[in-house]
Order: structure tokens, then sequence, then C-alpha cells
């Protein structure tokens, strides 16, 4: 059966003018997100990660710009509404956490307030039932005493409580879609397994669909339905968690797998296969396939030509000429 | 196993950092960031020590090296208790301690081309001639895998992998016995702490170093350790060879944070133990165990008793009044 399609970014292209150059931060850009769907967004610094959930949210700021694309969100193009209609969209039917809280919370507001504020502006209760409903999203956080933490301020309250509290003002209005960005990176490992937990929970409950950003591997794995791994702007892998970590076949992801130590490997003390060089400056992006300096299997086309995002296997899409562990289909 | 030489030994150490306050500035409380931790690390081993924010590990780190003066306790360094030397008694030694922390941004002179951050260190402790400290510099920076001709740029022009490799050179240039390792690949990309991780590997081995690695990402630590100690709120919970302790975690609390790391493949699903609560503060930390107020299987006994580290055989030491001897363990669900 055929989910329905909450969200699909097309050839998204988000640019930055900066005085040094143009720095294309996104650069053609697609995925389709369904009702219910937990994507994983994954990659290094630089990789254009945070500025595609902030051009979906349309919150870029000068000197960016979206420059091209489309981004259809319940059959309507959001790149196409007022700034009017898109303040109603952010925070009742797309709501975003990061990783600093502090980035989202008023500091001289209560976290109550804050939490109230929200679901006045967006839905048509009254002042006791969103008090009441905060209240209720508190405990749902796993916030101990909403009553009394109603009236904390943020400062009074630690890194954790704080991710929860942000978590509990963005699921205030059930929004469809919620975008973590780095929601857990700067928690300790015990507290972001609990925050990580939370998500799922939340998410089996209100059903919304997670555009889960992050850094780490790990997290995806354990979190993603499926997974898009993106290098300097662009998409480079895009399938299910299970091929993308199972069957690798862009180098890029293949080669980060294979050198992040875990827990589960036999070989300890031992060089790691580390991917050789580094992340291209922005100002001086190779020609060509842009991890091709960095490529173990690079060819001529790879430094002329940019791949394009294909079909390698099934429903498994990767921007490669020569895709890794594929194996040969026996007819 | 009893031909192991030991290097450093600690022994009760405390340090607790005033929490000044009211019209004279006075102390009124006292963040207990190490307290009462003892451990010792053999030569040419990496002893890592983890644990969350707030457990003290880098202040356990910093005390060693006399950034911190220690509160109480020893540090013996090569058979000499140095707890009580003054700055220019450490002096000497600091060619044999050295540091490498987690942001080579902040702690690299930004106005110094790369060649002079790394010879600084040679000229404070007069070690040959200029041109002979240069030769060494050039020959460093082989070594950790930075081009000579860089030479004459600055920090700024680095990427965070090569500024760790600056971070990495200047530790090393005075060919030092004993590094501390502060967190030393966390700020960086995941493509690149591989990289600096071999490079440590490496020079541990070339150079017959010994690390104190401290970090939180506990893959990393099983990947580069010997030996781990596992911290939590300025106390040393359990300590044991790297594959015993990831193997056969008997502490609650490393337990539940092994059990907490994420892994990166999707068809291992991990049994999780989700710790309630947060991390107390350690200016208020808890009576008797630290960790009783997250643990599942607390006793009366735990908030009346600190249970000492004891060493419940080969090595292993575990802080638990329900951690006997041959590690039989009488934990249970409270």
């Amino acid at each position: 059966m055929e989910k329905e399609v909450l969200l699909e970014v097309k050839d998204l292209k988000t640019y930055f003018y900066t005085e040094d150059g143009v720095v294309r931060a996104v650069d053609g850009v697609s995925f389709t997100m369904h009702k219910g769907e937990v994507l994983g967004l994954v990659g290094e610094s630089g990789c254009g990660k945070s500025v595609t959930s902030l051009s979906i949210m349309r919150l870029v700021d000068a000197p960016g710009k979206i420059v091209g694309g489309q981004i259809i969100f319940k059959g309507e193009d959001l790149l196409k509404k007022s700034e009017e209609e898109m303040r109603k969209i952010r925070g009742s039917e797309i709501a975003m956490i990061f990783q600093e809280p502090m980035t989202a919370l008023n500091p001289v507001y209560t976290i109550g307030d804050q939490i109230m504020e929200a679901i006045l502006t967006h839905q048509d209760v009254s002042e006791e039932e969103a008090k009441k409903k905060t209240i209720e999203l508190l405990d749902l956080v796993g916030i101990p005493d909403p009553e009394k933490r109603f009236d904390e301020y943020p400062h009074e309250m630690s890194g954790g409580m704080r991710q929860r509290a942000m978590i509990a003002m963005a699921i205030s209005c059930n929004p469809d879609l919620l975008i973590s960005d780095e929601a857990t990176t700067a928690l300790d490992v015990t507290i972001q397994a609990q925050i990580l937990e939370l998500m799922k929970d939340l998410q089996r409950k209100i059903g919304m669909a997670i555009l889960f950003i992050t850094h780490d591997l790990a997290l995806v794995a354990e979190m993603a339905d499926s997974v898009a791994v993106t290098y300097t702007g662009r998409i480079v892998e895009y399938s299910d968690v299970r091929s993308v970590f199972k069957n690798s076949h862009h180098p890029y992801t293949y080669g980060l797998l294979q050198s992040i130590p875990s827990l589960l490997s036999e070989k300890t003390k031992e060089p790691l296969p580390a991917i050789e060089g580094m992340v291209p400056s922005p100002y001086r992006m190779p020609k060509g396939c842009h991890f091709n300096p960095r490529c173990p299997f690079a060819t001529d086309i790879c430094r002329k030509e940019m791949p394009e995002l294909k079909e390698v296997t099934p429903n498994h899409l990767v921007r490669c000429f020569h895709p890794v562990n594929v194996k040969e289909e026996v007819s | 196993m009893s031909d192991k030489k030991i290097i450093l030994e600690v022994k009760n150490l405390k340090k607790y950092f005033p929490v000044l306050g009211g019209v004279f500035s006075r102390p009124v409380a006292w963040v207990k960031a190490v307290d009462d931790v003892s451990f010792h690390i053999y030569e040419g081993e990496t002893f890592s020590l983890v644990g969350e924010s707030g457990s003290g590990k880098t202040t356990t780190g910093k005390t060693i090296l006399k950034l911190h003066e220690p509160t109480a306790g020893h540090i013996i360094f090569e058979g000499t208790d140095i707890s009580d030397y003054n700055a220019s008694q450490m002096r000497p030694l600091r060619r044999d301690m050295q540091i490498i922390f987690q942001d080579p941004y902040g702690s690299l002179n930004p106005r110094l081309p790369v060649g002079e951050i790394i010879r600084e260190p040679l000229v404070v402790h007069k070690i040959g001639t200029k041109k002979e400290q240069e030769e060494r510099v050039i020959e460093i920076m082989k070594l950790v895998g930075l081009r000579p001709e860089y030479l004459h740029r600055y920090p700024h022009e680095f990427s965070g992998g090569q500024r760790q490799r600056i971070g990495i050179a200047r530790a090393v240039v005075l060919n030092p016995k004993f590094i501390v390792a502060d967190e030393p690949v966390s700020a960086l990309d995941a493509s690149i702490q591989a990289q600096v991780l071999n490079l440590l590997l490496e020079l541990q081995q070339k150079l017959a170093l010994t690390y104190l690695f401290i970090a939180h990402n506990l893959a990393v630590v099983r990947h580069v350790s010997d030996r781990v100690g596992v911290m939590y709120l300025g106390h040393l919970m359990e300590v044991a060879d790297t594959k015993e302790l990831f193997d056969r975690p008997l502490h609650p609390y490393t337990q539940a944070l092994l059990s907490a790391i994420p892994i990166p493949d999707p068809d291992v699903k991990k049994e999780r133990i989700i710790l309630q609560g947060d991390i107390p503060s350690p200016i208020n930390p808890p009576s008797g165990c630290p960790f009783r107020t997250r643990c599942m299987y607390a006793k009366p006994i735990c908030a009346e008793k600190t249970p000492p580290l004891i060493d419940i055989g080969d090595g292993h030491y575990v802080a638990c009044h329900f951690v006997e001897k041959g590690g039989k363990t009488t934990y249970s669900k409270s």
C-alpha cells in the first residue's frame, strides 16, 4: 500500500552570496517524506543539512537565498506562500527543535507561559484549556512535577529538561512534521538515550513524520526509516536505512561506516580505515564529483563530470560513476 | 602482568572548587569536581577516563598535570610525589608531561605562525640552537602529517583536523613520556576523527608514549584504550581492562552507560537501560554512593555509605555495595 506523501522537496537550491563568492550550501536536493516517516539526513559540517531544514521552514536569512526548486508540503508549494501564511504553518504544522534549546526558548518567560503562548497562537482554545494542555504536555515529555515546572524559567532547568521543554513546545500543536536538527548532540549519552526514547514514543503516539538531521550515523541507524547521506550540498546516497547501512554503494558512505570506531568491532588499537583528505572549501569545489579528491575509486570521468543521483539497485539512489558493493544481478 | 612499570599513580586525589558568594566573595559552597580518586597508569599504555559532563574526568587530567592545584591526595609521577611541587619545580617535568586539548583553536596563539607555535616549547625549555630547533619543527611537522611548507601559515588558515595536528605536534615536540589527551577528537567531523585517532596510535608506538585519554565517546575509547576508568560525579565507579569492561560491566552505572550508546547498525536492537532523572549537581552531591539517585538497585545502605573501589580480581575494580570479590553481583531491583 502506498503511503500518503507529506513533503516533497524537489531540486532545492539555497545559495549564500558572500563577499568571498557564492556558496552553494544546498545544490539540487530532492527527497520525499511520507506521513509518519522518519527520514535521517546525515552528513558532516558544510554538507547543507541544516540549511535544508531552514529552507523548508523558510527561515534562510541574507546573505542566503532560496534560488530554486519546490518544497511541496501537503500538496502546496511552501516557496509560493506569503510570510503571513508561513507563520501559520510554522509551529503548528511543521515544528523544529534544535541542538541548543536556548535558541528556541525565551529566557525571560517561564516555560509554561511560552508553551501556552504557542498553543493560544495556533489553536482556538481558552487560556484555562491552554494551561491544562501545557501541563499535560510537560508530563507527556517526562518533566517531573509539571505543575511546579510550569512556573520555572529556562535557566532553572538542566540541559536535558530544557530539551524536553522545547520538544513539548514543538509538539504542542500536533505538527505533521517535526524537524530535529542535531537535537541530542549536546546531551550526555544517558540523557540522549532518554530524549531519543521520548521522540520515538511521541512519534508512535502522535504519528508525526520526523526529519532527523544529525552528523551521527549511529543515531540515524537507530531512529530512521530511510536515510539521505549528504556531501557538499547534495544527496549522494538515498534509500531505506537497512540498504544504506548494509549495502552502502557510495564510496563516501561506505568509507565513513568503515572509519568510525564501533562497539561491535573486534579490531582495537589498530589503524582505522580512514577517508583521506578533508571536505573541500565551499569556495574551491573540485571539478566533477565533489568527493573525487578523497575517493579511492576516482577515474577521469569523476574529475570531469558531476554524476547524477540515480537508482543503482531498486529504491536505492546513488550519485556515483563507480558505485561499490553492487552485486552482479543474475537474470 | 608483574613486569609492567607504573608511570603515574594517583592516590585519593581531591579537587574542590570554591563557589564564591556574599559581600566578601568568600566560599559559600564547594564543587567537588574530583572526590577521592585513585588509579595508576602503566608505562606505554592508554588509560582512558570516561564519563558524562560533570564527572570530573577533565579536572582529574588537568590536576595530574598540576594545571589545577590538588585539594588533597597524591600524584606520583615516575616515583616522585609531585602533588606539592610549585611552578618552578614543575617546569623541568613539563618536558615529560604534556596535554592535547579538545579545541585546538582555543589553545593555539592566533598571532604566531605554525612553525613558531610548534617551536615555542623548545625555546621555553632552551633546547638546542635556533637552527636545531627549526630542524626539529620540520621533523615533527612531517611526523604528524603537516606539510613543512605550511610553516609560515597561521592557525586560522587550517581546518579543524589540521589544527588538531598542530596541537599534537606542539605536545610531542619535547619528546614527552606522558600525554593527557583531553577529548582530542570530539570536535572533529567523522571522517577526520579516524585520521587523528590513527595518528595518536602511530605516535604512541613510534615515541613510546603513555596516554591518559579523556573522552565521552565510548566507541572511540574502546578502540584506543588498554584500560578504562568510568567516572561519575567526581568518583571512579569502575576500572578494568578495556575488553573486560565492555564485555562484563559490573557497576550498574557502567551497564546503563554502555547500553545507552547508539550503534551504527540498524539490525542491532539493544536492550536499553534508560536511566531516570539527571546527573545531580556536584555542589550538592547525594550522600553515600553518588549514583544512588538514578540507580534502579539502590537500597538504604547506598545513602549511608560511600562504597569503596575494591579489586574484585584481575585488575577489575568496582565501587558498589552489591558487587563482591570474584565479580559476584547481589543487586536486585528495589
